[in-house]
């Protein structure tokens, strides 16, 4: 008989059973998703308080004119900071929402439903109702395009203007961004690209790394990919550039860091949080791609950034909580704004639109989200 | 915790464990679906309950002891005693092999399994955990919550069961762990 009983009782088990790369990242969403539902019980827990409030708000609602209030800072932004409150729905479909200036509207999805919500007429719109789960997490819009991904693998693209709507069976891992009429996804290979027009598939990327700690970056025609490399000196991320127009690699850029989160094309800048697993923060830092050298951006501890030009959202970590605080970089000074000092409630996912609006979502109990546009 | 500081710790687990603990828990449920669903809420718990634990080898201990109980549960589940109803009447009908069990059937070398399969789920779980997922005679007890000399018992009356014979080193090294 042979003894290398571990082998053989590996052997009887067929090859493709494992944990794939696939379902670690579905994992990680439904535990990020129970972790917000643990840290947000629903309302029913306190039906009796709340129906009081109910009743209030609803006479508030009738007197009225709108759930949506314009607020006034003393910010130098051409547009007000705006609050944005959408009743019947829930947390989890708002943090992921999208913001299309362009429309001035909202996107956020629940269960089996797509909404729309108006910021001009303050009203609800449903897009799409699926009879099948939808996963939030590869949702994708613009003023043109509707993409969203079913939990049967199947990715569906509907043209906003015409309604024509058209399937394909894609095994998405989560990283569905939208450029004009491109649609970029990866799978456990490498990144593609679809034109939406012709619905022509181009493989822009193969994965070589040991894996990634962020989605893609894309800014205009370029798309930045971070990929984790095991070396002697310890993991090191390497960022792969392409020209989305001509489909080819631009650069290659390295920073010695095994984890990039958050990564982010702007500024002709490749931004992240990076750390080391020895490291208790992340550091936020840059890669100039005009000469491929890192730059260190000093902060506050935070846990979450976004950037767009010369403005910076940081979630500041204040004592166990962190709440999103904007300022003004310039020659990588931080200048704080008194954009969000008003608002009292803890505010998470900061996030800019390709064209300039800030969006964060606030976690009082209306979930109301507020939005800044910087341009 | 903060959600990033989770989310490595996670995906640092998933890493070390996933593959072990998948085909661990197929090979006790022998259901691929069951396997991945078991193994899912494993790392959800863990996720979940991240505060408590402050030791590698905490953490490994809990994610096999949570990937046996919830394969203990599946057995005691109505989804389970449904699926062996309807094989049980299947067979009155006209006897079909299984896909796991024509698997198994496929190559000689699969004997191992098919004796094992065969072993009540107390001697199964514990010839896995050692001789698969190498897990050490004190490891088993804290998972399975039993005396090192009940997981020594169960070792020897399984091995005895499924006809497994080991070389002289190999009994040595059980010895010792």
């Amino acid at each position: 008989m042979p003894k290398n009983i571990k082998q053989l009782l590996d052997e009887s088990i067929p090859a493709d059973i494992t944990l794939s790369e696939e379902n670690k990242q579905k994992i990680l969403r439904k535990a990020n998703q129970q972790l917000q539902s643990t840290i947000h019980p629903r309302k029913r827990l306190f039906r009796p308080i709340f129906s009081t409030l109910a009743i209030i708000s609803l006479l508030v609602i009738l007197i009225g004119p709108s759930l949506s209030n314009w607020f006034s800072t003393s910010s130098s932004f051409n547009t007000p900071l705006e609050k944005v409150t959408i009743p019947n729905d829930d947390y989890s479909s708002f943090i992921h929402s999208i913001f299309i200036k362009d429309t001035n509207e909202l996107i956020y999805a629940d269960n089996k439903t797509i909404y729309s919500y108006s910021l001009t007429s303050h009203s609800q719109q449903v897009l799409v109702e699926s009879s099948e789960d939808i996963d939030i997490y590869t949702l994708a819009a613009n003023k043109n395009w509707l993409i969203w991904g079913e939990k049967n693998n199947n990715i569906y693209i509907l043209n906003r203007k015409t309604t024509l709507q058209k399937e394909q069976k894609k095994t998405v891992l989560g990283d569905i961004q939208l450029q004009e009429d491109r649609l970029i996804y990866n799978d456990a290979s490498g990144y593609k690209q679809i034109n939406l027009i012709t619905l022509e598939e181009t493989n822009l990327h193969d994965f070589t790394g040991i894996g990634r700690n962020s989605k893609a970056g894309l800014y205009d025609n370029l798309l930045v990919i971070p990929e984790q490399f095991k070396s002697n000196n310890g993991n090191t991320t390497e960022f792969y550039v392409y020209d989305l127009t001509t489909l080819k690699q631009i650069g290659k850029y390295g920073a010695p860091y095994k984890v990039a989160e958050n990564v982010i094309l702007m500024n002709n800048k490749i931004y992240a949080a990076f750390s080391n697993e020895d490291e208790n923060s992340p550091i936020l830092g840059y890669i100039d791609l005009t000469d491929g050298t890192f730059h260190k951006i000093e902060t506050p501890p935070f846990n979450n950034y976004a950037v767009y030009k010369n403005y910076l959202a940081l979630s500041i970590v204040d004592k166990n909580t962190d709440t999103v605080k904007l300022y003004r970089l310039e020659n990588e000074n931080l200048e704080e704004l008194p954009t969000f000092n008003k608002i009292k409630e803890r505010l998470v996912m900061p996030r800019f639109t390709d064209d300039g609006a800030l969006i964060v979502n606030g976690e009082s109990a209306d979930f109301s989200m507020y939005i800044q546009d910087v341009e | 915790m903060e959600k990033h500081e989770r989310d490595k710790l996670l995906t640092n687990a998933m890493d070390v464990y996933g593959h072990y603990l998948t085909r661990l828990a197929y090979a006790l449920v022998k259901d691929k679906e069951k396997a991945e669903d078991i193994v899912q809420e494993v790392f959800i718990r863990y996720y979940l309950h991240l505060e408590q634990f402050e030791g590698r080898s905490s953490v490994k201990t809990y994610l096999y002891r949570m990937t046996v109980n919830e394969c203990r549960n599946y057995f005691k589940s109505w989804a389970f005693r449904k699926i062996e109803v309807s094989k049980l009447a299947s067979t009155f009908l006209i006897y079909k092999e299984t896909p796991e069990e024509a698997y198994l059937k496929q190559e000689d070398k699969h004997y191992l399994a098919v004796l094992l399969n065969k072993l009540p789920a107390k001697y199964k779980e514990v010839i896995w955990l050692h001789y698969y997922a190498e897990l050490s005679v004190k490891e088993i007890s804290e998972i399975l919550n039993c005396s090192s000399n009940t997981v020594k018992t169960r070792l020897a009356r399984g091995r005895k069961k499924a006809q497994l014979t080991m070389s002289e080193e190999e009994i040595d090294r059980a010895k010792e762990h």
